[in-house]
């Protein structure tokens, strides 16, 4: 039976990740889960200055899952590259590293110092940040923006460079296009659901922020619709991700039209949520008679 | 297993669950192994079970019965979450996280304790006497403990088998001193240290009138949490640095906390 798959050249031992911004970049998890048994680890959003974040309430529960504006918090590119390279160099997966920026320039930035960094296989951008030089709409919000950044950054890199978009556009297919077009080697999809909360005694939205993102079992549906849009638009591998808590959720993704899926909230409620999609994973293929796991790529379309 | 994995989430088995007063409930379980490594002032991270309420709650440890392998937590139904805690009987299986966080760290040297609990914050008390009072049997302890009304009070006779003393105020007056739990403090204390949890703003005052007279304090505090591992990142509080530009970073309290020294942090 073959779980391993192949993107953009990067060898994964299977076809699971961690998604962005829910394990950090693994340390904390290490006591309860062993990431070297996953296909790729993938980090928190890390930028080229600090980001303090977002002011307290950060988080907000709601049925299903959970609304958040941690405010991409990250201690910059300098003490990232010092503080968990050489905690990525014992492990035997690959490493994605997320960027987040507010500015072109700063993707392109944190790029440059991760290419020159040793220890990691791929980059992937958090386009659903927010730009003041686009108005304050987020980079994946526009084809010629999500275009643009990605030429830019694949100008300074030679690792593969996945683009991971926002579920909040009117149009996800075109928007996939445009990064595909750009230079993605791939597409993370998606990023959490534009949500709030508010206090009905106070009469005020839980979150400091007001608005966040929706994360959890509740985004699964409209994830697998924007992974099974995507899927028709382009011919680059697609990661998808939103509310996978099981081996049963993240062989929809699959089917939809994902490559591989990364695993996020799950994690909160279960550490050891990864390894337990990829049992659950092989158990299907074997029941199935499946022998290669891409198979399972686009089977509902 | 792994085994460079050392922690795992653990199950345990409920031995009672009743209610206290008002909207709180005090839950007994039983979980051997995981008391052993429990220390005053940490929480656990409970799950409740519910698969529509997926998040941990993060609950303090009330006391821990080493012998009988239990941990008691006392905690007040505030939302759906702990509503459904609040459904467990006894033999029901409960699925938690932990010990998480910082503990209460208690000097040999010293010998007057104020420990000063405010409303559902009084919990944590009770085990940091109980370690007190093992450690330092000599030690002097004044437990002041504050409530919005008589209808309220908890753990004030558990309190007093390893306290000297146990203080109560109410802000309606209806039992003990009427006011604050600071007012009920003698006029010249002779505190060597103050160990606190409660409401925020009961920290902040209590953070000020120790740093007036110079008394180490520390405090538990609390923040919405998501994770309770350190990863998430939705728990922080200001804490006050020397190398930060603004003179203060965000701390997680899951991971620096929730026991923080009261002069490190930066109260709103």
């Amino acid at each position: 039976m073959k779980l391993n798959i192949n993107i953009a050249g990067i060898e994964w031992k299977n076809p699971v990740t961690t998604a962005s911004g829910t394990v950090n970049s693994g340390k904390e998890y290490s006591p309860y889960v062993d990431f070297s048994k996953l296909g790729a680890l993938t980090t928190k959003s890390v930028s080229a200055k600090p980001w303090k974040g977002s002011q307290t309430p950060r988080i907000a529960e709601t049925y299903g899952g959970m609304v958040h504006s941690i405010g991409l918090q990250n201690p910059g590119i300098d003490e990232f590259i010092q503080r968990d390279i050489p905690y990525f160099k014992k492990l035997d997966t690959a490493i994605i590293v997320n960027i987040c920026a507010r500015e072109e320039n700063d993707f392109v930035e944190v790029a440059r110092r991760l290419e020159e960094a040793s220890g990691i296989h791929m980059l992937e951008l958090n386009l659903a940040c927010k730009s003041d030089d686009l108005g304050g709409f987020r980079f994946a919000q526009n084809t010629k923006w999500t275009e643009s950044v990605l030429a830019k950054v694949k100008k300074v890199t030679n690792l593969p460079v996945i683009a991971k978009l926002t579920p909040n556009v009117t149009d996800i297919a075109e928007i996939a296009k445009a990064a595909e077009a750009g230079g993605a080697c791939a597409l993370s999809l998606i990023n959490s659901v534009s949500a709030m909360r508010i206090n009905i005694e106070t009469r005020k939205p839980i979150l400091a922020s007001a608005m966040g993102g929706l994360s959890g079992p509740a985004i699964k549906p409209i994830a697998l619709r924007c992974v099974y849009q995507a899927y028709k638009a382009v011919n680059i591998p697609i990661i998808g991700m939103g509310g996978i808590m099981t081996g049963e959720d993240a062989i929809e993704f699959l089917m939809a039209g994902a490559t591989a899926v990364g695993v996020g909230m799950a994690h909160f409620i279960n550490p050891r949520a990864a390894l337990e999609v990829i049992e659950d994973i092989e158990a299907y293929m074997e029941k199935h008679g499946i022998d290669d796991v891409v198979e399972l790529t686009g089977a509902a379309h | 297993m792994d085994e460079r994995i050392t922690k795992e989430i653990f199950y345990g088995e409920v031995l009672e669950n009743k209610l206290l007063v008002g909207e709180v409930y005090d839950m007994t379980f039983k979980a051997p192994k995981e008391v052993q490594k429990a220390r005053a002032g940490q929480f656990l991270a409970i799950y409740t079970g519910n698969p529509s309420m997926l998040l941990p709650r993060p609950i303090s440890i009330c006391e821990v019965d080493i012998v009988q392998g239990t941990f008691r937590v006392i905690y007040r139904v505030a939302g759906h979450g702990t509503a459904e805690l609040a459904k467990l009987k006894p033999g029901d299986s409960l699925r938690v996280l932990g010990p998480v966080g910082t503990a209460f760290k208690v000097d040999s040297k010293h010998t007057n304790f104020a420990l000063v609990g405010g409303g559902i914050g009084t919990p944590p008390m009770l085990q940091l006497a109980k370690k007190i009072r093992n450690q330092i049997p000599h030690a002097y302890i004044s437990v002041y403990l504050g409530f919005r009304s008589k209808f309220q009070v908890i753990l004030e006779n558990d309190l007093m088998r390893y306290a000297n003393e146990v203080v109560v105020a109410t802000d309606d007056g209806t039992m003990g001193i009427k006011g604050n739990v600071i007012d009920t403090f003698p006029p010249d204390p002779n505190f060597d240290v103050i160990y606190s949890c409660g409401p925020s703003i009961m920290l902040k005052f209590l953070s000020q009138y120790a740093q007036e007279r110079d008394i180490p304090c520390y405090v538990s505090v609390e923040e919405y949490m998501a994770c309770s591992v350190g990863a998430c990142l939705a728990c922080v509080v200001k804490v006050k640095s020397k190398t930060d530009d603004d003179g203060w970073d965000y701390k997680r309290v899951c991971m620096t906390g929730p026991v923080f020294n009261s002069k490190e942090l930066e109260w709103k």
